[in-house]
């Protein structure tokens, strides 16, 4: 044990050393977390696009979500002519008119009808139309929930459907920033498999695998620490990423252990991923290539099973598979602050990866 | 017995044999050469000897251990130069050496001292920082065999150690050779296709073809299996013809010709005589401004035992 961890020391010692590893595992990630975080919070911030409303709702749920999305200006009731002149004057971009049924469609489950006014055909104001379209869903949503006697009208999942926060059932809740940071670590640590591939099939390139079987050392000895000093060095970048970002953006982190466990189960299954895929692979491009593809058809299929909702057309078969990919686990594990069963599941094909993955450093060297 | 004695070693991979019953022994202190052409089994043979292949007939037993039992008690003696360069690019020669260095369980301020002294016993102590991706190929060859030596290890396999590097390079590594070995009586096993090295280096040779032992032994007992004969160049001036007749008739003498000036002679090493000879020239009033015995060369001694040439 002790030469392991010796071995893993001097790989780690290396990592460091390499420019390449800080792009890739703390620039890229932090980079990525920081730029979508600032276009996330200006596209967000509806009331920076000017926007007029002419409200003719003969129910509350117009105002109901205007006020939900911190819209307090420009809204007009039954004063198309005012909405409308503030268009003339440039001083909005669009006007919409929300019509008298639509509390009453969506108290039916029916989306209504808004009429929207430009003055030309653009996508400042995409933003703006996502975000009502989300709300307007959460109400039909909620609307359908109550009628079917899933839910009461003063359930705490109506609060939830309601607003943009998570709430958890321990009343804890999560800054949006934070998810977006931990989502995009996972992501990177996954999408980083690819690099690790690279990096040991280089080091089987330059033969310094086939010269360390030379001193004498077992082969586990050998991967394992390269192994660890990958994860050292994952676990490392991706804390200081979390913590730059905590500190730049400032959102708070509900709960280190569950962070500190997500980014070393997350590593932990792209250093066996990546194993896995070099057993099967022996091309350096082959295994970069199929590790990039994982990294996006995870992304998609996780979007796809935690946001089922909003995927009415994709098959019901697709949306389960992302509960085979880890970066579904590991953000519902993060998104509700829980360890069980989603630290079980990924460490369950960390292992099924460990035992397809898992092969005789020798044999790997001398494959042809 | 030797300090590594390789057994009837056999290889196989698939049904073509690559090693075929392969026996050597090498003496502690001994730079034993093993020489072949390209693909003639040598750096299989190395990669057996030290436990990175396993044979599929056959034992090799170093110090007493045995290869497939104790693989780790062996590779603590080895310090093994691969022929390929095994080297990171993107790092220093320093880092590299360090890198080894922890592989051989050295660590510390004795590391330190280590990768210093290879440093300079190499002639790249001013490089030590340059990243290796910029060294030229003989700086690699020669960081390449710095690596294996941090260890002060007992046996030092040089796995075709000179391939395609430069002339200085090439001295600075048999330099280094031969002070290791007398210094600190390291045992080398140098493989090459190069007889020239291995001529010059080497006392004891095994030569080795399509995975077959060709010769085996010191390096007169290899050069007297191709024949018993030694040439002798004589440089003589204002002979005769009779004088070569004569020489003709001496006893050992094979064959006389004579050649613009120079007379080349083949004698058998058990009966001739130098006394006749000069005796004969003198007579003659011949003067002699320069004699030279030459045996066969390695390269020589590998065409006639194999019908090729080395570099074939």
């Amino acid at each position: 044990m002790v030469k392991i961890l010796r071995l893993t020391y001097i790989n780690l010692k290396l990592s460091l050393k390499d420019i390449g590893n800080y792009l890739v595992m703390f620039v890229a990630p932090l980079a990525l977390t920081l730029g979508i975080n600032f276009i996330a919070s200006k596209s967000g911030y509806v009331a920076d696009t000017a926007l007029a409303f002419d409200i003719r709702d003969e129910g509350a749920y117009a105002e109901e979500i205007l006020q939900s999305m911190d819209i307090n200006e420009n809204i007009f009731f039954n004063e198309e002519e005012k909405a409308i002149d503030l268009l003339h004057k440039n001083e909005v971009v669009a006007v919409y008119q929300i019509p008298e049924d639509f509390t009453e469609k969506i108290q039916e489950g029916e989306k209504p009808n808004i009429k929207a006014f430009k003055r030309e055909e653009g996508n400042v104001t995409l933003a703006f139309e996502m975000r009502l379209e989300e709300e307007i869903n959460n109400k039909i949503k909620r609307e359908i929930l109550i009628k079917e006697g899933v839910i009461d009208k003063n359930s705490e999942l109506l609060k939830y459907a309601a607003r943009a926060d998570v709430i958890l059932p321990g009343d804890k809740k999560l800054d949006r920033e934070f998810l977006l940071a931990m989502s995009m670590i996972i992501y990177f640590i996954i999408l980083s498999s690819s690099t690790i591939g690279e990096k040991i099939i280089s080091m089987k390139k330059q033969n310094i695998l086939s010269r360390a079987m030379s001193t004498a050392n077992r082969g586990y000895e050998i991967l394992g620490s390269l192994c660890l000093s990958i994860l050292a060095f994952q676990v490392l970048a991706n804390l200081a990423v979390i913590f730059i970002s905590q500190l730049m953006i400032g959102f708070s982190i509900p709960s280190f252990p569950i962070v500190l466990i997500n980014i070393v189960l997350a590593s932990l299954f792209s250093i066996t991923f990546t194993m896995f895929m070099t057993r099967i692979f022996e091309n350096q491009g082959a295994v970069s290539f199929a590790a990039v593809i994982f990294s996006i058809a995870s992304v998609f299929l996780t979007l796809v099973a935690s946001e089922s909702s909003s995927f009415p057309q994709v098959p019901l078969i697709i949306k389960n598979l992302g509960k085979l990919t880890p970066l579904y686990w590991l953000m519902d594990s993060v998104e509700n602050l829980k360890l069980f069963p989603n630290a079980l599941v990924v460490l369950l094909m960390i292992l099924a990866l460990f035992s397809g993955g898992n092969y005789k450093l020798k044999n790997f060297i001398y494959r042809a | 017995m030797g300090l590594i004695e390789v057994k009837n070693i056999t290889k196989r991979f698939d049904d073509k044999i690559v090693l075929d019953n392969i026996s050597l022994s090498v003496d502690e202190g001994d730079i034993f050469g093993l020489i072949g052409p390209n693909g003639a089994g040598k750096t299989t043979l190395i990669k057996i000897m030290t436990g990175l292949w396993d044979s599929n007939d056959g034992e090799v037993i170093i110090d007493g251990y045995d290869i497939k039992k104790e693989p780790l008690k062996i590779k603590e003696q080895i310090g093994l130069v691969p022929q390929e360069i095994a080297l990171f690019d993107n790092i220093s020669a320093y880092d590299n050496l360090e890198f080894f260095g922890y592989l051989y369980g050295l660590k510390g301020k004795f590391l330190k001292k280590r990768i210093n002294e290879a440093l300079e016993l190499i002639g790249l102590e001013e490089k030590r920082k340059e990243k290796v991706g910029k060294f030229s190929g003989g700086m690699k060859r020669r960081l390449n065999v710095a690596c294996a030596i941090l260890h002060e290890p007992r046996i030092l396999i040089m796995d075709e150690p000179t391939v395609g590097i430069d002339p200085q390079s090439r001295n600075l590594i048999f330099e280094f050779i031969r002070r290791t070995n007398k210094e600190k009586n390291t045992t080398v096993i140098y493989t090459s296709h190069y007889m020239e090295e291995v001529e010059m280096l080497c006392n004891n040779i095994f030569i080795i073809d399509l995975g077959q032992e060709v010769a085996y032994g010191n390096k007169k007992t290899i050069k007297s299996m191709i024949s018993n004969n030694d040439r002798i160049l004589l440089e003589v001036f204002d002979y005769r013809a009779d004088m070569i007749l004569a020489i003709k008739s001496l006893a050992g003498v094979n064959e006389c010709i004579e050649e613009k000036g120079l007379i080349k002679l083949l004698v058998d090493k058990d009966d001739f005589r130098l006394e006749p000879l000069l005796k004969v020239i003198e007579g003659h009033n011949g003067k002699i401004k320069s004699i030279n015995f030459e045996e066969p060369s390695l390269e020589e001694v590998f065409l006639a035992l194999t019908g090729k040439n080395l570099r074939d």
